[in-house]
């Protein structure tokens, strides 16, 4: 919509600026997502956000229901990722009413989160380069191999997308032989996948010439932004919550932590990349290290859950970043008194106008393509 | 490096791979082909769910569900109601009347399974419910949610076997429970008080359940205390102590050995009979303890609403231990009325 | 509009097609719908899902995501409609050219689901624009978007040429009313003449039960 349209410039050349709203419905901004641009012929000169085109009231229907009926709305947070969504959110609350997790249900946490995080990486790189033009191939690819995940989550929890698996104290269903099969099959064919999908796009001239140099965001820009999760790490701020907390079981095992090093879209691409491979290396080890035993606490009760006074911060290294959840426990104990979640995405949003300053508008979208946001997540 | 472009060329090496690849594939699947989805429907696995329906066993009268309304208050979105069946005296009959879930509102997230203690909501696996009306289509009733015991275990056979070894187990031992009781040498808990007195005879239109009938003992006790209320005609709907105090002594009960006492003292406890109205229960705890009076005034459907059985949280509020009086949600506010007024009498409000 | 069913077969038998014009038409439309690309929130991903490989919505012609709505014939509501949202789906539809359908996918779009207590919520897209086909699910597998789409086709091979249909009528509202935030809700909070929930709701009882 332009809502300015330059007059006939009168003695010297100038241009005016136009203001071009992107937005709500675009096929490139991910979801129910507004920009308001404003541009000079061609390039950005302002860029500023607006949000709240899917607020669904997350945090405040959550101080309204119990403990254990917030976790299905966690699914619909980042609906990609409900796993760690589930996670983040049990780990607050057992840190918050001290239950102890059996190692099994840590095991099977870590498995199905590092599912989680090649699902979400591989198909969002399926729709940056959507948003760059690769119509279709990259995204259907992706897709495909999503499908096979969600297979495993299908027969593990019941769903393909809101999986509403974990429980305070473990997890909800045990993961029997014949899914962990499929797991390892899962974790031992993706790696061929992987690089299928580089030898399609890594070295690709129109990706190299599209994603270079553009998009860039500074390390102190995202250390003081306090950006996480990949969009810091290929700025080179070397912070992974699974390293720096050693939450869950993460301390075990052997992996690296992979940073880029100019902080562009091309970077943020590639850390995804290797993000995958380093998941598929601690997926590897822990399925093959899965010990026996109780997958749930056997103490922590389903109803009238109740949680002693006192607050607490839990969070996780979900795939967009840090995702994390503080509550609050009241006398009463079982419902949140507050509830307050901290999103990765809507925080690794607030850089946007500054990567995009003096890029042309088509790169808008791949750099928004290249910050991952999931609008349940930006607006909750 | 090589040439410019070659980049471009791998690419479409890779495409033109999968594209081939595809067709030799149906085997194997491991490009995952298209599911010709009408005619040839992709297998769901065992968890898979989508909405609940009702578990019944044999027949649809003999559902599972007593109505005790937890998943109702349990369930995150709220789409279920439901309202207990009574009889035209008001008396409670274990079984809903109105049992509705609005699945345009349901998040499928199977709470109300995990939360239900008879195991009678489980999760459906049929996904084809797309329709026109919003209204009258999308509102499942008691009759479209009802499904029988062989559909759940021909969709889910692990774990409808599972459920079926252990109702089986729980009434074996309920039926053990029943027969040893009249032999029994008061194994009583200390809290335990002395039986209330018990009727001197049975009402004249008894009807009484022959032994090799084939019912389960959960469904026998259901049956005889139906039966016996059918059969009773004395008291009116039973809230009004006045009429409390008309009918005693010729209140009939129903014979002990139909009544599921479970850690009862020898005799039982008469009164813990889903099938006796208030009143009639409440006569029977006339010259007892706090705590049974209590308990007389549950709904007796040990459905672990408020966390307890019906004995535990009787002794619980006598004891002092749990303040609240409107966690019995079978009883509705008829129980919570009645606790209110014991306690009262008792001096302990 | 009567045709003699015994001779249509007889001429298929040789060979000869003969259809009434209307079925044609129909035949033509059912099989050519062309979705808008527009997303909202979960049920979007299960769309997309839908339109890829492993499930196809190309074999039903309807694979087409157009992403403006001057070409599109059928909107999918896949997601939550927020109050800020829904002045530009009710925009959106009103661009559309008729025929138009709207599916209602998941129980978000249908009664605000799960999220139906929120302030912000829409409790239902059908408060403003004409639903045709209802899906539940939270979000609804591919296959029921599917299926749903196959139900809309059935409804269009059901529609008669020339009569009973919004579009053909000569005072018919191709502009469904926008409405405007008011100082608690939407204004108005629902377009009466598109929603008309039910005035009475009886209780189904267990003598019906019996009866089945």
């Amino acid at each position: 919509m332009i809502q300015q349209i330059s007059p006939i410039p009168t003695g010297m050349i100038e241009t005016q600026t136009i203001e071009v709203s992107i937005g709500p419905q675009h096929p490139s901004t991910h979801g129910v997502f507004r920009m308001d641009a404003v541009l000079d012929g061609e390039t950005v000169v302002g860029l500023k956000p607006v949000m709240g085109y899917l607020h669904r009231n997350h945090e405040q229907l959550a101080e309204r229901m119990t403990w254990l009926a917030s976790i299905p709305y966690t699914d619909r947070l980042d609906y990609f990722n409900s796993m760690t969504n589930n996670w983040a959110l049990c780990l607050s609350v057992e840190k918050l009413a001290g239950i102890k997790v059996p190692e099994r249900a840590e095991y099977i946490r870590v498995i199905v989160s590092e599912l989680t995080r090649i699902l979400n990486h591989s198909c969002v790189i399926g729709f940056m380069l959507q948003d760059l033009g690769a119509w279709g191939t990259p995204l259907l690819y992706a897709f495909r191999e999503r499908e096979k995940i969600l297979d495993l989550f299908e027969s593990l929890s019941g769903a393909r997308m809101m999986c509403n698996y974990m429980r305070f104290g473990g997890v909800r269903v045990d993961m029997t032989d014949a899914m962990v099969a499929q797991a390892k099959d899962i974790v031992a064919k993706f790696p061929r996948f992987l690089d299928e999908f580089e030898q399609l796009l890594s070295n690709n001239e129109v990706l190299l010439a599209r994603c270079q140099k553009v998009g860039i965001l500074p390390k102190e820009l995202a250390i003081n932004a306090s950006i996480s999760g990949p969009m810091a790490r290929a700025s080179g701020v070397d912070y992974d919550i699974r390293k720096v907390d050693k939450y869950g079981v993460y301390g075990r095992f052997d992996f690296r932590v992979p940073l880029g090093e100019v902080g562009d879209v091309y970077d943020r691409y590639y850390i995804r990349v290797l993000e995958m491979r380093e998941s598929i290396k601690i997926l590897n080890q822990a399925l093959r290290d899965l010990p026996a035993g109780a997958f749930v606490a056997p103490e922590v009760k389903l109803r009238n859950f109740k949680i002693p006074p006192g607050d607490g911060y839990g969070r996780v290294e979900a795939p967009k970043g840090e995702l994390g959840f503080y509550l609050v426990s009241d006398e009463g104990g079982k419902m949140p008194y507050r509830y307050h979640c901290r999103p990765p995405s809507f925080i690794n949003l607030t850089t946007l106008e500054d990567m995009c300053l003096g890029h042309k508008v088509a790169d808008v979208v791949i750099i928004l393509g290249s910050v991952d946001i999931v609008l349940g997540e930006v607006d909750r | 490096m090589g040439f410019l472009g070659k980049g471009l060329f791998q690419g479409m090496a890779v495409t033109a791979r999968n594209f081939v690849g595809t067709y030799f594939d149906r085997g194997t699947r491991e490009k995952l082909v298209t599911y010709q989805y009408p005619e040839e429907k992709p297998p769901l696995p065992e968890n898979s769910r989508s909405f609940p329906f009702l578990v019944y066993d044999g027949t649809p009268d003999a559902m599972r569900c007593v109505a005790c309304k937890i998943c109702e208050t349990e369930c995150p979105p709220q789409c279920i109601y439901i309202v207990m069946d009574r009889d035209e005296k008001g008396k409670p009959q274990q079984r809903p009347k109105v049992f509705d879930i609005d699945i345009s509102v349901c998040m499928q997230c199977q709470i109300c399974v995990e939360v239900c203690p008879f195991e009678a909501i489980k999760m459906d696996n049929d996904y084809e419910k797309s329709q026109y009306g919003r209204f009258d289509d999308l509102i499942e009733h008691l009759p479209d949610l009802l499904k029988s015991n062989e559909y759940y275990n021909e969709i889910k056979p692990t774990e409808a076997k599972a459920v079926d070894a252990k109702l089986k187990a729980e009434a074996e031992k309920k039926a053990k429970k029943g027969t040893s009781k009249p032999a029994a040498a008061a194994p009583a808990k200390p809290a335990a008080p002395a039986p209330a007195p018990k009727p001197a005879t049975a009402p004249a239109g008894k009807i009484t359940i022959p032994e090799d009938a084939p019912f389960t003992a959960e469904q026998r006790a259901w049956l005889a205390g139906f039966l016996s209320a059918g059969g009773v005609a004395t008291s009116g709907t039973g809230v009004s102590p006045v009429a409390v105090a008309e009918t005693t002594g010729e209140t009939p009960v129903p014979l002990p050995e139909a009544t599921p006492a479970a850690e009862a003292p020898a005799g039982g406890w008469p009164w813990h009979d889903p099938g006796l109205g208030m009143s009639q229960r409440m006569d029977l705890v006339k010259a007892a303890p706090l705590a049974d009076k209590l308990m007389a005034a549950m709904a007796q459907t040990d459905c672990h609403a408020c966390g307890y059985d019906c004995r535990g949280y009787a002794d619980a509020i006598a004891a002092g231990s749990e303040t609240d009086l409107s966690l019995c949600l079978p009883g509705e506010a008829e129980t919570a009325k009645k606790l209110e007024e014991l306690m009262k009498e008792a001096g302990k409000l | 509009m009567a045709y003699d069913e015994g001779l249509k077969s007889e001429l298929q038998k040789s060979g000869i097609f003969v259809l009434p014009f209307e079925q044609l038409y129909n035949w033509g439309r059912k099989n050519s719908i062309w979705p808008l690309q527009f997303g909202l929130a979960c049920c979007a991903i299960e769309m997309i899902a839908s339109a890829a490989s492993r499930y196809d919505l190309a074999r039903f012609g309807a694979e087409v995501f157009r992403a403006t709505p001057r070409q599109a014939d059928l909107m999918i509501v896949a997601g939550t409609v927020t109050k800020k949202m829904l002045p530009q789906v009710v925009r959106l539809f009103n661009q559309m050219p008729e025929p138009k359908y709207v599916i209602a996918m998941g129980a978000c779009a249908i009664s605000g689901g799960p999220f139906k207590d929120g302030y912000n919520v829409l409790k239902g897209v059908d408060r403003f624009i004409p639903v045709d086909v209802h899906i539940p699910g939270c979000p609804p597998r591919p296959e029921a978007l599917i299926h749903a789409i196959m139900t809309l086709q059935r409804k269009i091979a059901g529609q008669t040429l020339g009569q009973d249909q919004r579009w053909y009528e000569k005072s018919a509202t191709t502009e469904f009313p926008i409405p405007a935030f008011g100082a608690h809700d939407l204004e108005p909070p629902a377009n009466r003449e598109v929603w008309q929930p039910p005035r009475n709701y009886t209780d189904v009882t267990i003598a019906e039960v019996l009866k089945k």
